[in-house]
């Protein structure tokens, strides 16, 4: 029997890296129900997507406008025939109903006007978009980052340019009218913070504990064992360390494809984006605080869910790699996970005691730490430190190199040193 | 007693406390290092602040009727020091602004004023003009303390006590949310950073002569399986050592924050943001949270143990304890120890809580020894 798949049955059969599976996605199921109440406010846009398309335009616009006036009129006949009164608008007719509507009308005519209400807020917020893209100014929003970190001198230089780059883009993204599309309305409902936010961050941490388990436990299993002595004289000898670590990577693979799968499957299952796949992600309503969220390219939402998934992979086999090297030397498994935990502080906390004027303090940004703490700005403006047009692939790059060359060293060390306790 | 010193030894081991003094320099700088360095915490905090340090000075621990009345009259000064301000500038003349009270209801749409405004308020930072909407806010809160506290009651017994500390005043407290924010904010993680330390020290106590085969060897002699209870006071003892420690830590780095004249004061005033079902002063709930802690350190010290004393390996303990400290940390220390004794919580809440925490760990260490005392050594 191959080997390699006896070193793959060691973590599937292990009871706590199951245990630990079912645990998170446990917790992560409960962070989507927690938010499943918003569902049925989202059958508002699915509804209006359904008659007109997502893309905005003069024709959908008219549509739609005819739509909204309609549902505006079957109101004011509605309201007319019970408080003989007149509304230009749903938010007027609340205004006026601070306590309730509850004892005038049924159900369904509250159905109706709370589904009305939604429509009136896509409404509103498709005639502002202009308005509102004419007014962003993004040197503004670098000057913005510059006082807002304290940059000076070199570093601030640094910011403008990265901004005036990507004010090309900005230009680039309003001509394309990626912006007027239709999405669920961010300040409202928060969907790209809760996918990408929430529970990507929840489920990067995840995948990071069960790699970093998965990859000491088997490095250091015949330690662990007292089967050293054995396993690296025979004929295989120290080449068995190379198909631990290709044990390690398939397993974390299937690991994090469960947690991915099961994640990501319950959220799609709850929420309904069928008619949303091919949004650009830069869209107007996209925007869940006070600014847009716009990418570096024209991506669809349905681009952007798997460019994210593959840095998760990425970012994955880079923590294998840091964690194969320190568990490497060490042998203790405990202090494996400790030392890791360590290092993934430190690079928090370190690169930000660099002097705010010079270049050095964007190098911190450039670590597999500090690019898997903002998944929901991947690809995107996301702030002073990370708006570099390739920061994702570069980091990804440098660190693979990086690992590549410090895990053969580490292997060769290896491979030649003493087997002593 | 040889035994205890030796595992205490073996417990603090140079490797372990290495990585115990980083563990903690990282949690400082991620979670505890801003409450410190950045307190008060900008503007109009530090107004807030500075307002009741002297309020400390002149009245005391409790602000009476008498001394509110010198209260309204420092606000008139503060009035009288703005209008000089205003007056003392001409583009406020240009504008037509006199005094304090034009100032207030200037029309803030109107650009020229609005710059004025910003002016004087965020580039000047002129003091009294950060400081006077605060004195008016206040004043008008002691004005009506009463209703203020009745509408933070939502139901009977809340409001009962509430009537209680009214009766007895207490709400004239000189005592603000600034500092009980801070401090809240700050024990939050510093009881995280020692549970976390705990935890890792004592988590391998039982696994380290386990794997080794050294717990057969320690069965058999005369001492015997008496050794598993000394292990037990000696991993209680050296999570006290390192609770006592990082306190020490803390609070000289905590008294940095210059909090100490308000130790004194009653914390259930109109100015803070807790309602305690007890009557404590602000150092009375620092000490309420140092047991607390303790409490809770002894409680995570116990039930590592007996995490270590099951499992075989150091995959399974991290796996096991990783869960358990998220729980804490995430869920647990929000009730514990964020706004001890608030009524926001039952009345008997946070005692019963300690108290179950304190059984369940106890009685399931009794339970594990009683196990251990008889079972079978197999190799």
């Amino acid at each position: 029997m191959n080997i390699r798949i006896n070193e793959f049955k060691k973590v599937i059969t292990s009871p706590i890296i199951i245990g630990l599976l079912i645990l998170f996605i446990i917790f992560n199921s409960t962070i989507i129900f927690k938010s499943s109440y918003i569902k049925e406010d989202l059958e508002v846009l699915n509804k209006i997507v359904n008659k007109f398309g997502y893309k905005i335009d003069d024709k959908m616009i008219s549509g739609f406008k005819s739509y909204y006036d309609k549902g505006l009129k079957r109101l004011n006949i509605l309201v007319n025939e019970r408080e003989s009164k007149n509304y230009n608008s749903v938010s007027e007719f609340y205004d006026d109903h601070n306590y309730g509507i509850e004892d005038i009308y049924d159900k369904e005519e509250i159905e109706f006007i709370r589904e009305l209400g939604i429509v009136e807020a896509y409404y509103y917020k498709i005639g502002e978009i202009d308005d509102v893209y004419s007014n962003i100014d993004i040197m503004e929003k670098a000057e913005n980052e510059i006082s807002k970190y304290g940059l000076k001198g070199e570093a601030a230089n640094t910011v403008r340019n990265e901004y005036r780059d990507f004010n090309k883009r900005f230009h680039q993204l309003v001509n394309n009218k990626e912006h007027k599309n239709l999405f669920y309305i961010g300040q409202i409902y928060r969907m790209h913070s809760l996918l990408f936010k929430s529970l990507f961050k929840s489920i990067i941490f995840e995948i990071i504990i069960l790699t970093v388990l998965i990859t000491s436990y088997l490095t250091n299993y015949e330690f662990e064992n007292n089967t050293e002595a054995i396993t690296y004289t025979t004929r295989r000898g120290r080449n068995f360390i190379l198909d631990k670590i290709s044990a390690a990577i398939v397993s974390s693979i299937l690991a994090a494809g469960i947690i991915l799968i099961t994640g990501l499957g319950l959220y799609f299952m709850t929420f309904d984006y069928s008619r949303l796949w091919n949004v650009p992600i830069s869209s107007y309503f996209n925007a869940d605080y006070d600014f847009v969220y716009m990418s570096w390219w024209n991506m669809s939402f349905v681009q952007y869910l798997f460019a994210g998934i593959g840095v998760i992979f990425a970012c994955m086999l880079l923590f294998i790699g840091i964690t194969f090297i320190i568990a490497r030397a060490i042998k203790n498994n405990y202090i494996v996970f400790v030392i890791f935990a360590i290092i993934f502080g430190l690079f928090l906390i370190v690169p930000g005691m660099a002097p705010r004027n010079s270049n050095a303090i964007f190098i911190g940004g450039f670590t597999p730490f500090f690019l898997i703490m903002n998944p929901f700005i991947w690809f995107m403006e996301s702030g002073a430190f990370t708006t570099f047009k390739y920061y994702e692939l570069a980091t990804v790059g440098i660190w693979s190199v990086l690992l590549l060359i410090l895990g053969t060293l580490s292997i060769n060390r290896f491979k030649k040193q003493d087997i002593a306790r | 007693m040889d035994i205890i010193l030796n595992e205490l030894k073996k417990i603090f081991n140079i490797k372990s406390v290495i990585l115990l003094i980083l563990i903690n320099i990282i949690m400082y700088f991620l979670f505890i290092e801003f409450e410190i360095s950045v307190f008060p915490n900008g503007r109009p905090p530090l107004d807030i602040y500075n307002m009741f340090v002297e309020m400390e000075d002149d009245y005391g621990e409790f602000m009476d009727e008498e001394e509110f009345k010198d209260f309204k009259v420092k606000y008139e000064e503060a009035e009288r020091e703005a209008d000089g301000y205003i007056q003392s500038r001409k583009d406020f003349k240009r504008a037509g602004i006199m005094n304090y009270d034009d100032f207030v209801n200037m029309d803030t749409n109107n650009k020229e004023l609005k710059k004025l405004n910003n002016d004087v308020i965020f580039k000047r930072k002129v003091d009294v003009f950060w400081e006077l909407p605060w004195r008016e806010e206040y004043i008008q809160v002691y004005g009506n303390r009463e209703d203020y506290m009745m509408s933070k009651a939502s139901n009977e017994k809340q409001e009962t006590r509430i009537k209680e500390i009214l009766e007895k005043n207490l709400e004239t407290s000189v005592f603000t949310d600034v500092v009980f924010f801070n401090y809240d904010n700050l024990i939050k993680p510093v009881a995280a950073t020692i549970l976390l330390s705990v935890m890792f020290m004592i988590t391998p106590i039982y696994l380290r002569d386990n794997k080794d085969r050294i717990s057969y060897l320690q069965y058999t002699s005369k001492t015997g399986r008496k050794i598993f209870k000394k292990k037990i006071i000696a991993g209680l003892l050296a999570s006290a050592i390192i609770v006592t420690l990082q306190f020490i830590c803390f609070f000289s780095i905590y008294s940095t924050n210059n909090t100490s004249m308000f130790f004194n004061s009653n914390i259930n005033s109109i100015y803070n943001s807790i309602i305690s079902w007890y009557n404590l002063t602000f150092i009375q709930y620092i000490y309420l949270t140092v047991i607390g802690i303790y409490i809770l350190s002894f409680t995570f010290t116990l039930i590592s143990m007996l995490v270590s004393s099951i499992g075989n390996n150091y995959i399974t303990l991290i796996g096991i304890q990783l869960p358990i400290a998220l729980f804490v940390f995430v869920i647990l220390l929000n009730y514990l120890i964020h706004y001890m004794t608030s009524i926001f919580y039952p009345k008997y809440f946070l005692e019963l809580s300690y108290i179950a925490l304190m059984l369940i760990s106890t009685v399931s260490m009794i339970v594990r020894w009683r196990k251990e005392r008889k079972t079978d050594i197999l190799y």
